[in-house]
């Protein structure tokens, strides 16, 4: 019976891999995501972080996936003082995947993308959240 | 300066008056009052709502901030714009865009609630605020009616355009609802017997779901979802009302507009289903019930259910409902009929599609929606299978000889479509019959660059708010492409977007992110229709499944200036027309405040 178990999961989502390419939404766990998802979300991040260190962006930061066996991805844009933006994810399938910002080539942050993604809707916790 | 003549200008105010009912002297004095900007439209330029500290467990409350004046972007210009603009420029169009409205029949048989139990695929399958939806609607609607003037320019509303998933299920009564409560009027969401609800929420089965009356069933209690008893029947039994939003609207087809559960062809077992008396409560249940009525069908909803119950095997979990034949699934040529059903205002009759949709069965449209301004209803749906899209190249063709022909008259073009960019990639082709091929969305949108007329993509489908710049190669031009969120999923949120020009060889996109009009923090006990409405939004805040902070992008995502070369001399389309425009619409919105009470 477990194996039977097993073996339907399997199936399973196979077949709702092809019937459901993408949903329209999904969890942000990681970056690889249903449809295109992952890049969006990176953008998000990465550009949530240069407006809250006060940074004038011209070119809102393009993410795309450079290596899709390594899940590295790369993101370009610019300041209105001509200066380039690069973000970059070195493992995308990591739990907790972490972005790195160059503006200029100086590294502005080194972080979580799910703790921008999850600061950026929320008000700043309050102290008994803190740990 | 007005650009109408003394002559003319007392003509057209007495066509219109005539037109709306309004007395001639009353409307006269309000069409040559100046335009001002309306402060206090209730849009996030004023205040917005964000996740508050938790409450219990991880559940938040929603709370009041501050308002997010505009970003100025300047991405396809590369320059900063002039200061001077601000004085001399003129609003060409402002519109209100919804999109993902997902009304849900919650009770309805049809839908697959259980399978959310087996994989994270499924997750918009069920929602804790899926009782919520017609009060959301109405009062998203709510919010577009108060800012019927724009809180930049003071232009009154052109038009309303929507980006499809319109009904969630391919319900006919959703489809009902949705086209009331836009167009204005009362609905009471209960597809079952009155008083009662009957749906997954109440089933003690249904461990997947949230159950207002006992949270600790399921893993919503330990989360921190409230107990609210009474909460679905008081949802299901309100009326909700809805003033309608005050100039026309138009519509296009989402892929829940489409197939089953955005994903699936729809067969004679789902429609069987939808309309009968058995309701699933588990996956077992929902996959064994629809293969009870199955004789032969290859297709991939039958597919995929015989291998979940052949490995599975029969279970209960089916519970008798109220049956209901309203219920039935709608076909695209219905969807496109109930619009051309809809009265005359607020209009237009059709919402985009028109008899020649019905009697070639076309699902997609063009139309001016100003003397200057074209519009281009696309229909990106993928009809096999699939959430995602793409665009079949007979409708690429028309639209780019539409383009090509708005660029000869000198008209703006703005395209709409349910998928946006990164959404574009499905490739199922029908395995009957010959099909069109598929444009992707690295072609169409190098297609789209070809035709500086057309200035922007207005699109949803990944409820999430997101605005793209789309240069060109060359960096000589490019467009903008404008995502907003949806009414389901948080942050259950819309936009406004006006299109300015700066007179000054650009133009202005102002793009303006709107709540729906309730308050953000929900009062416990508060059933009010209103207060549904803020329930349901800090209910989706906290559904962890769908990753609710993923979806409110960045401040570039917002409340934004988007800058773009006018793809013309714009003086070419004279104060003279600019100001009809207005003035029609002024007097269809002041119609509509004699009708309202306002």
């Amino acid at each position: 019976m477990r194996q039977r178990k097993s073996k339907a999961l399997t199936i399973m989502a196979g077949l709702l891999t092809i019937a459901l390419a993408s949903s329209g939404c999904s969890v942000v766990k990681g970056l690889a995501s249903a449809g295109n998802m992952d890049i969006i979300y990176l953008s998000t991040a990465a550009t949530t972080v240069l407006l809250e260190d006060n940074y004038k962006i011209q070119r809102k930061p393009v993410c795309k996936l450079e290596d899709r066996e390594q899940q590295e991805y790369a993101c370009t844009g610019s300041t209105l003082d001509g200066k380039a933006i690069n973000v970059s994810v070195a493992d995308g399938e990591a739990a907790d995947p972490i972005m790195v910002i160059t503006v200029d080539d100086k590294q502005v942050f080194k972080g979580s993308v799910e703790a921008v993604i999850q600061a950026n809707a929320q008000i700043s916790p309050s102290p008994e959240e803190s740990p | 300066m007005s650009g109408l003549s003394r002559r003319a200008f007392l003509g057209s105010s007495a066509a219109l008056a005539s037109a709306f009912a309004l007395p001639t002297q009353f409307l006269g004095d309000a069409l040559a009052a100046p335009l001002q900007p309306a402060a206090g439209a209730p849009t996030t330029l004023l205040k917005t709502v964000k996740m508050g500290p938790v409450v219990k467990g991880q559940y938040r409350n929603l709370i009041d901030q501050p308002g997010e004046p505009f970003l100025v972007r300047t991405d396809l210009t590369r320059k900063l714009p002039a200061p001077g603009r601000i004085a001399n420029r003129r609003s060409l169009a402002y519109l209100g865009h919804l999109s993902d409205i997902h009304i849900i029949d919650a009770q309805s048989p049809a839908r697959l609630e259980p399978l959310i139990a087996i994989s994270n695929g499924f997750v918009s399958a069920l929602h804790p605020q899926d009782t919520l939806s017609t009060h959301v609607l109405s009062a998203m609607v709510q919010s577009i009616a108060k800012s019927r003037f724009s809180p930049v320019t003071g232009a009154p509303l052109t038009a309303t355009v929507n980006t499809g998933d319109n009904a969630d299920s391919r319900s006919s009564l959703e489809l009902d609802w949705y086209i009331t409560l836009i167009d204005g009027g009362d609905v009471t969401p209960n597809s079952g017997s009155p008083g009662t609800y009957q749906g997954v929420q109440v089933w003690e089965d249904a461990t997947y779901a949230y159950h207002p009356d006992n949270p600790d069933i399921g893993p919503f209690g330990a989360y921190g979802f409230p107990k609210i008893p009474g909460l679905l029947q008081q949802a299901v039994s309100q009326q909700v009302t809805s003033p309608g939003v005050p100039t026309p609207w138009y519509t296009v087809f989402g892929n829940h507009d489409t197939l089953f559960m955005g994903n699936l062809r729809v067969d004679p077992t789902l429609e069987a289903w939808a309309i009968g008396s058995h309701k699933a409560a588990t996956p077992r249940a929902a996959t064994s019930n629809m293969l009870s009525q199955m004789s032969t069908d290859t297709s991939v909803a039958y597919q995929l259910f015989d291998q979940i119950q052949s490995q599975l095997g029969f279970e209960a979990g089916v519970f008798d409902v109220t049956e209901n034949s309203a219920r039935f699934l709608f076909e695209q040529i219905d969807f496109m009929q109930r619009h051309l059903d809809s009265p005359a205002l607020p209009g237009p009759v059709g919402h985009g599609f028109t008899q020649a949709n019905i009697s070639s069965g076309q699902t997609y449209w063009s139309a001016d929606i100003t003397p200057y301004l074209r519009v281009f209803g696309l229909d990106t749906c993928n009809s096999v299978t699939g959430a995602d899209g793409a665009v079949p190249q007979d409708q690429v063709s028309w639209l780019e000889a539409g383009l090509a022909q708005a660029t000869k008259e000198n008209k703006l073009c703005l395209v709409l479509s349910h998928h946006n960019s990164y959404t574009l990639e499905n490739n199922a082709h029908s395995p009957i019959g010959p099909s069109q091929p598929l444009v992707h969305a690295e072609e169409f949108i190098s297609i789209l660059q070809g035709y500086p007329n057309m200035i922007a993509w207005v699109n949803g489908h990944t409820h999430l708010n997101a605005i793209t710049a789309h240069p060109k190669p060359d960096n000589s031009g490019g467009f903008w492409e404008i995502t907003t969120a949806s009414c389901i999923d948080y942050p259950q949120q819309q936009q406004l977007i006006e299109i300015v020009d700066n007179k000054d060889g650009t133009l202005s996109l102002f793009c303006t992110t709107i709540n729906h009009d309730s308050d953000a923090a929900w009062k416990e006990g508060d059933f009010s229709q209103d207060g549904m409405a803020s329930l349901s939004r800090q209910l989706a805040a906290n559904y962890w499944q769908i990753g609710p902070t993923s979806k409110v992008g960045s401040e570039l995502d917002r409340n934004t200036e988007l800058i773009i070369k006018a793809p013309f001399d714009t003086s070419q389309i004279s104060e003279a027309t600019v100001e009809q425009v207005h003035n029609a619409r002024k007097a269809q919105i002041l119609s509509y405040e004699k009708g309202m009470q306002l």
